[in-house]
């Protein structure tokens, strides 16, 4: 190898390096894709209720909302890891972490079929959340659905249900859908339901033991309240505490 | 039930006198059991004139039989009908809400199923296990059973709840990865409930000239999933193993029985279980009755079978 040669390797090599560098550069900025409005099959638009199993087992559990029948609708998305996860802001589309979806977060999953049980049960075949998950912009249900009562909590006590702790409220309250004025018992807070308080920008997630009897609250709950059968568990998908 | 074993067939005590094709089904305690000539003799003896297996529907002298109204015109978005007071009529008598909880969340839900033994629900396999969607508990919780369940009715109740004594889905819905073809399973019930409601027959099919119905408990008319609904629909699309149809579906009519409305040799006598809504937007499907789905509900029907968990073995 003579200077020249020498020269035009080291050169080489140079480029190579800064060509290594520079492709280290753009995976370490979020990627742009292009918008994927080309996948084909249904597409449900709700919210993160529940990422438990979210690293453990590429599971979240969602809320569809349906806003023609005022529900939500209790569903597990799997999302196997050839299933792109994006985030979607302002029309521009970045690769976004399972592990870094959280609760209250809008998602969009496009799905090929979905199980009709209850909770559906789908696995994705693409997952485009709408929010970047921060806390002023985590969105309870409620804001879009109606809650199926309002009332104030009257008695807390704790409680079992299949082996999981829960509480036990009794609210003095008016169903939303036919007005009526009763009082709801057996409705149970597990360690799912998401608790909300209003902030200044918007909502906060809080925990079980930040409710107490005299609150004023929205209550969604998993499905509607059962009064065909007294003493059903009757848990709760979502609380919102209006007011002290 | 048990997780996937690493070699599924290690531990089963085969006939060596008896050829694998003979087999039926796989217990999970290691029996096996085989066919059996009066299982075929069976089978053969309810075969029609074209060749298809036409098993009736029971419907004791003492039920009413629901008319049917006149089929709908399949168009548009929504063509449901909400059921009444003819929850105690067959069919509807015959239709099941089934009340369970899944044991990674503890919260109560429900499918739909349809009696076809007088202690037998048929149902969707992935309303008994789901590994996909609870990986660390993917067997159901014990299943109560609400035969003719419907609040908007004057009797809403009127069967009770029946508690399940044990289940059974497809060797292969479990160790094959859940594929749609398999998605059917059995309940069966503690008690003979089905001598009252009347039980659903089933039948093979080469083409459908009516409307399918298809009746179950959708969670977007009542998030309860007390209320009984039925509707119509046409076929869209069959494939040897599956049936894709148009009737307007939702969560919770998973196991939904899919009959032929008006199908004059065999009335209420399912062809499809309703499973899933698929991408198409028009379009649901569930496992075809066919085949060795058939044979497995011949057997459910005959009583062929013992008191231990068995699970169908697909002979290839």
């Amino acid at each position: 190898m003579n200077i020249h040669h020498r020269f035009i390797y080291t050169v080489q090599i140079l480029l190579l390096l800064l060509s290594g560098c520079s492709t280290t550069l753009v995976v370490d900025t979020p990627e742009i894709t292009p918008p994927t409005q080309t996948k084909s099959g249904i597409r449900l638009n709700g919210i993160v209720t529940d990422t438990s199993y979210a690293v453990s087992h590429n599971l979240v559990h969602i809320a569809l909302v349906d806003e023609s029948n005022q529900i939500g609708v209790p569903g597990v998305v799997s999302i196997p890891p050839e299933a792109p996860i994006l985030l979607q802001e302002q029309g521009v589309f970045s690769p976004f972490k399972i592990e870094n979806i959280v609760i209250g977060q809008k998602v969009t999953v496009i799905a090929s079929e979905v199980l009709e049980g209850v909770p559906f049960s789908t696995v994705a075949t693409e997952v485009l959340l709408r929010d970047t998950g921060p806390k002023d912009s985590l969105t309870p249900l409620s804001t879009w659905i109606k809650p199926h009562f309002e009332g104030v909590i009257k008695d807390i006590t704790t409680g079992n249900n299949a082996g999981f702790s829960v509480l036990n409220l009794t609210i003095d309250g008016v169903s939303i859908q036919d007005n009526a004025k009763i009082q709801f018992q057996f409705i149970s807070i597990t360690e799912k339901s998401m608790i909300w308080i209003k902030s200044k920008d918007g909502y906060l997630l809080e925990k079980p033991g930040y409710l107490v009897p005299g609150q004023s609250v929205s209550i969604l709950l998993f499905q509607a309240y059962d009064s065909q059968f007294p003493g059903t568990f009757n848990p709760v998908l979502e609380i919102i505490v209006n007011s002290e | 039930m048990q997780p996937a074993p690493e070699e599924p067939f290690s531990n089963f005590r085969f006939d060596p006198s008896r050829p694998f094709e003979e087999v039926l089904a796989l217990s999970s305690t290691g029996e096996v059991l085989y066919t059996s000539k009066d299982l075929e003799d069976k089978l053969e003896a309810n075969r029609n004139a074209d060749g298809i297996v036409e098993i009736q529907s029971l419907i004791p002298n003492s039920l009413l039989i629901q008319t049917n109204p006149e089929p709908l015109e399949v168009i548009g978005l929504d063509e449901r009908f909400a059921i009444g007071n003819e929850n105690i009529e067959f069919p509807f008598s015959a239709i099941v809400n089934l009340r369970f909880s899944w044991l990674d969340t503890g919260s109560p839900v429900w499918c739909t199923g349809w009696l076809v033994r007088r202690s037998s629900v048929i149902t969707a396999a992935h309303c008994l296990y789901d590994a996909v969607a609870h990986p660390t508990e993917p067997t159901s919780g014990k299943v109560t059973a609400y035969p003719g369940l419907n609040s908007l009715s004057d009797n809403p109740s009127p069967y009770g709840s029946w508690t399940e004594f044990d289940r059974w889905v497809p060797y292969e819905w479990i160790y094959n990865g859940q594929p749609s073809i398999w998605d059917y399973g059995v309940v069966r019930l503690i008690g003979t409930i089905g001598d009252r409601t009347g039980l659903f027959g089933f039948r093979e099919f080469n083409q459908i000239n009516g409307f399918l119905e298809l009746a179950g408990y959708p969670f977007d008319k009542d998030s309860s999933g007390q209320q009984l609904w039925s509707g119509y629909g046409g076929v869209t699309n069959l494939e040897p193993r599956l049936v894709y149809y148009s009737n307007d579906t939702y969560g919770g009519e998973s196991g939904s029985p899919v009959w032929e409305n008006g199908y004059p040799t065999c009335q209420f006598c399912c062809i499809a279980v309703h499973s899933r809504a698929t991408g198409d937007g028009i379009s649901s499907n569930g496992p075809r009755v066919t085949s060795y789905f058939l044979y497995q509900l011949l057997y459910e029907r005959e009583e062929f079978r013992l008191y231990q968990e068995f699970l169908p073995l697909i002979r290839k």
